[in-house]
């Protein structure tokens, strides 16, 4: 039995509607200089860190009553966090992520140590959400990347992630 | 003379406030001037339902329906109108495996946190001006996969959409 795969073209009412000539610059300009504005004002971040900080807390309370969460799952507001972090200037997220990022992106499955490992990330992004703390050169900054760090080298000698 | 979004309809899912503030004040100086906008997945598809946009631009993180669960249920929706409707997803999961989910769900165009003004306006160019084909398969529906301005090095005879030159094909899978 062969299946067949249609492919068809599907009329541009979008551009009929626009036309053509691209965004103007200046519209252009505008755009980023408000994106830009983000960037000086991780004060602005909070509140949608609070939005991720929750969902972390919710995976860290169902991994305790014995939920079968994945990684995936896990890994998702982390993301967010580093994501949107970036685009309010917060550095020092993206700095102490970036790590557990790429671990967790190699382990296959949740175990006790990676549970750790969430709720040491999910403490540090607190407590840099709560000071404030956006520049990634911080002393703090820097002391929770290494001990970050660490922790993940760990993790990978003993489970090759 | 530029781009006129001002009869464009968007519909923008993201459920967190200050992002959705964000990106509709970054499509209002782009000219678009109808902003649906949801918070969710579900609310996101509801609007579709009701309002045919032309546009959707979701976030792939919203709960309780998340925009990788929206972009499907779009795509399944078998006789409406707005099975083709060009997606953007927003995110920051830029990993291959992220994208590649995005791609098989029927996703258009991907716009990577954090972005400038000028990538946000090349998504929006790119589906206005290079829409792509889509394909009909018994377990996929949604935007042409292979991107035609990928450089191959083919030497062999012209592809098949120029020999054609049609809007309609099948092939064998």
């Amino acid at each position: 039995m062969v299946n067949k795969a249609r492919i068809f073209k599907v009329d541009n009412g979008l551009k009929r509607k626009v036309g053509g000539g691209g965004f103007s610059s200046v519209s252009l300009a505008r755009v980023q200089e408000r994106f830009d504005a983000c960037q000086n004002s991780p004060a602005m971040f909070k509140d949608l860190a609070e939005k991720c900080l929750h969902d972390m807390r919710r995976n860290i309370f169902l991994l305790e009553r014995g939920k079968d969460l994945n990684v995936r799952m896990l890994r998702a507001p982390i993301l967010d966090l580093k994501s949107n972090g970036q685009m309010f200037g917060y550095k020092s997220i993206t700095s102490v992520c970036n790590n557990v990022l790429d671990l967790m992106q190699r382990s296959k499955a949740v175990n006790g140590d990676l549970q750790d490992l969430y709720k040491i990330i999910y403490n540090t992004i607190k407590l840099l959400v709560d000071g404030e703390i956006a520049n990634d050169q911080d002393k703090m900054v820097k002391a929770f990347q290494y001990e970050i760090e660490q922790a993940c080298e760990r993790f990978r000698r003993k489970y090759g992630a | 003379m530029s781009y006129d979004f001002s009869r464009v309809r968007v519909v923008l899912a993201e459920d967190i406030n200050m992002m959705q503030d964000l990106m509709s004040y970054a499509l209002d100086c782009l000219g678009v001037k109808h902003i649906l906008k949801a918070s969710d997945g579900k609310a996101a598809y509801d609007l579709c339902v009701q309002q045919n946009p032309d546009v959707v631009i979701c976030d792939w993180q919203m709960q309780p329906v998340d925009g990788l669960s929206l972009v499907k249920k779009i795509r399944q929706d078998e006789g409406a109108s707005t099975r083709t409707v060009p997606i953007i997803m927003v995110t920051g999961y830029a990993s291959e495996e992220y994208v590649a989910a995005a791609r098989d769900a029927g996703v258009n165009e991907f716009l990577v946190k954090p972005f400038t003004a000028e990538s946000l306006a090349n998504r929006l160019s790119a589906i206005v001006e290079r829409p792509r084909s889509y394909v009909e398969a018994p377990h996929y529906f949604g935007p042409d996969r292979r991107r035609k301005s990928m450089k191959v090095a083919y030497k062999g005879p012209k592809r098949r959409d120029e020999d054609m030159g049609d809007d309609q094909w099948s092939v064998d899978i």
